[in-house]
């Protein structure tokens, strides 16, 4: 085996023994660099969005000159899919801006639509929130069956042209790839996309049982939608692995998180563990109230990547459930000094790294230019390569 | 007369049809002016208990973000009521989500907090360019700048914009809080703000310190 080839087994197998709750030969380091890549290369958000080349070679510098074990996920989106579908949900608002997506654009199902919804929500979703959502696939056959064909093929070759930057990472420098895919929880599809965050927090207290029954009966068809990822690209030797970002759980009080968030949730995890894929949560915001759901969630079966709490707790809570990922942040590496950096690695690898079940990384995804100091990234990451050996 | 302490409670439960009843009964009154004032003040005690809530735990975003919706529409269903009297206001607030940030979600919340604690607030939007909030601060002369945004990028726009009015030789005419998720005690410092809030409750008390 080459040695790149022997680089790529060895990161796996660190990254993927963590994963487990064994301990590996160090702690990894995950790197979640998201669109800072893009500007890190000399590139705009929007340029790697138009030209996935751009988004691999933007990888491949990021690969070649910063010191991690893995880097979590192709970044860039498929501006010509949204194009040829006629989306006008993403918004550039300068040259040099990442692209958004607003909560306005995110209204475009009715209140009084619930029921419809949960009747068939696979109908609703290609008859309605399509045609709404994409100007062109609401015009008359054929433009819209054409504009349909055009998107499914960009998609097509947008896929390819992800592989070939996984295949090439892999093959010129041994740098794996974390996620295969993504997933949503249902309520945040709903309040990302159909009915917007606003609407939601007024559906769950002006109509709570349809809310919740459009939940319960769209979590079926967001588990296809998810095992369709992972059937999408070639069989690996690892199990695949889904990124989870939600959304809402931290904003909503726990009695509501309880009847709306939780079931639909432990389900989608419970599914994909027993089908041998690690499911990655982003817990975004303050989950200390809820550590004690998450010690029900099948053990050593899924990861968990954290933006705040603290990481005694977290150990404490979860060591025996899942592999915690993150917790260092972000904001650090754009104002903190080298000093500062290390400091907060070190503090964060004394709380968590003892045993295994910790892979080093940011608190949230880097994304705008500024959103990292290059030089502090790398002497945090090679700080944890050293001080983070299990001896 | 509606009973205010039932307003009140009812505010801070979120409770929406007992609100309408109340008001859809204060606007079927002929010369009702000064009890939609008082239903105002109720209202916004109510919102007092709804940050209360908050700070306690029991409340959550989701449930500000819905106060805040109850709140704008008790107060757009009052508005022909009011326009007759006048209300006295506290400070005055210059708000915006800044350059490069769409999000709204927790300006919202703030703003909502903060005119139910008395203070008029001049709400620019999203994505603000620095030289609109400083002709604005130029213009309405404000007690307090807010800038709100989530994205990380935010914080550049925020600096930004805390220096074109150091340069405009307005910054010590006001004071700067900023909010959102990325806002810490090292990025307040280093964007020159006064004080910063992850939490619009806090916030508020901060505001109502400078103008007290």
């Amino acid at each position: 085996m080459s040695e790149v080839m022997n680089l790529y087994q060895e990161r796996l197998n660190r990254i993927f023994k963590t994963l487990r709750l064994e301990q590996a030969d160090r702690v990894p380091v995950l790197g979640t660099y998201g669109t800072w890549s893009s500007y890190f290369a000399g590139y705009t958000d929007a340029e790697t969005n138009w030209d996935t080349d751009k988004c691999g070679k933007a990888l491949m510098k990021v690969a070649d000159e910063l010191p991690v074990d893995m880097i979590h996920m192709i970044y860039n989106r498929p501006g010509g899919v949204y194009q040829a579908l006629g989306s006008s949900a993403f918004h550039y608002l300068s040259d040099s801006n990442i692209v958004q997506y607003s909560d306005e654009s995110a209204q475009i199902m009715k209140d009084d639509e619930y029921p419809e919804f949960t009747k068939d929500p696979f109908r609703f979703l290609v008859e309605k929130v399509l045609p709404r959502k994409y100007a062109e696939l609401a015009k008359d056959s054929p433009m819209r069956d054409l504009a349909f064909a055009k998107g499914a093929m960009k998609f097509g070759m947008y896929g390819g042209q992800k592989g070939a930057i996984e295949g090439s990472l892999a093959a010129q420098y041994g740098m794996p790839l974390l996620f295969d895919g993504i997933i949503l929880h249902p309520m945040d599809w709903i309040a990302d996309f159909f009915r917007g965050i606003k609407g939601v927090f007024g559906d769950i207290r002006r109509r709570p049982a349809e809310f919740a029954e459009a939940i319960q009966a769209f979590t079926p068809l967001v588990i296809r939608l998810g095992m369709g990822q992972v059937h999408m690209g070639p069989p690996k030797p690892n199990p695949k692995v889904l990124l989870f970002p939600l959304h809402l759980p931290t904003m909503l009080k726990v009695a509501d998180f309880d009847k709306y968030y939780w079931p639909s949730f432990k389900m989608i995890m419970e599914f994909f563990a027993a089908h041998n894929v690690y499911v990655i949560p982003f817990y975004e915001g303050d989950w200390s109230r809820y550590y004690n759901h998450l010690q029900e969630l099948p053990a050593k079966k899924t990861g968990g990547w954290f933006e705040h709490g603290d990481p005694k707790e977290i150990k404490d809570k979860l060591k025996d459930t899942m592999c915690v990922i993150g917790l260092f942040p972000a904001t650090l590496l754009q104002y903190g000094t080298k000093e500062e950096c290390i400091a907060k690695a070190k503090e964060l690898l004394d709380n968590l790294a003892p045993g295994g079940g910790y892979i080093f990384g940011t608190d949230k995804e880097l994304l705008a230019p500024a959103d990292g100091k290059a030089e502090n990234i790398i002497a945090v990451n090679e700080f944890v390569m050293e001080y983070g050996i299990y001896k | 007369m509606v009973d205010l302490k039932v307003l009140t409670q009812a505010m801070s439960d979120l409770d929406e049809d007992v609100l309408n009843k109340a008001i859809d009964e204060v606007l079927s009154k002929d010369d009702n002016a000064a009890e939609a004032q008082e239903v105002v003040k109720a209202c916004q005690q109510g919102m007092t208990l709804v940050g209360e809530r908050y700070d306690s735990g029991e409340y959550f975003i989701g449930d500000l973000v819905f106060a805040g919706e109850v709140l704008q529409s008790v107060m757009d269903k009052l508005k022909p009521a009011l326009s007759a009297g006048s209300s006295a206001k506290g400070g005055k607030i210059v708000l915006a989500t800044v350059f490069g940030d769409l999000h709204d979600i927790g300006k919202n919340i703030f703003r909502s907090m903060v005119e139910a604690a008395n203070f008029e607030v001049i709400d620019l939007g999203i994505n603000v360019p620095v030289s609109q909030i400083v002709d604005k601060v130029k213009e309405v002369n404000p007690d307090i700048v807010g800038l709100s945004g989530v994205l990380t990028l935010a914080l550049d726009s925020m600096k930004e914009t805390v220096n074109a009015l150091n340069e405009a030789g307005l910054r010590n005419s006001v004071k700067v809080i900023i909010g959102g998720v990325p806002v810490n005690e090292n990025v307040c410092k280093s964007i020159g703000a006064d004080a910063f809030s992850t939490n619009a409750a806090e916030g508020v008390k901060i505001c109502q310190g400078w103008v007290g």
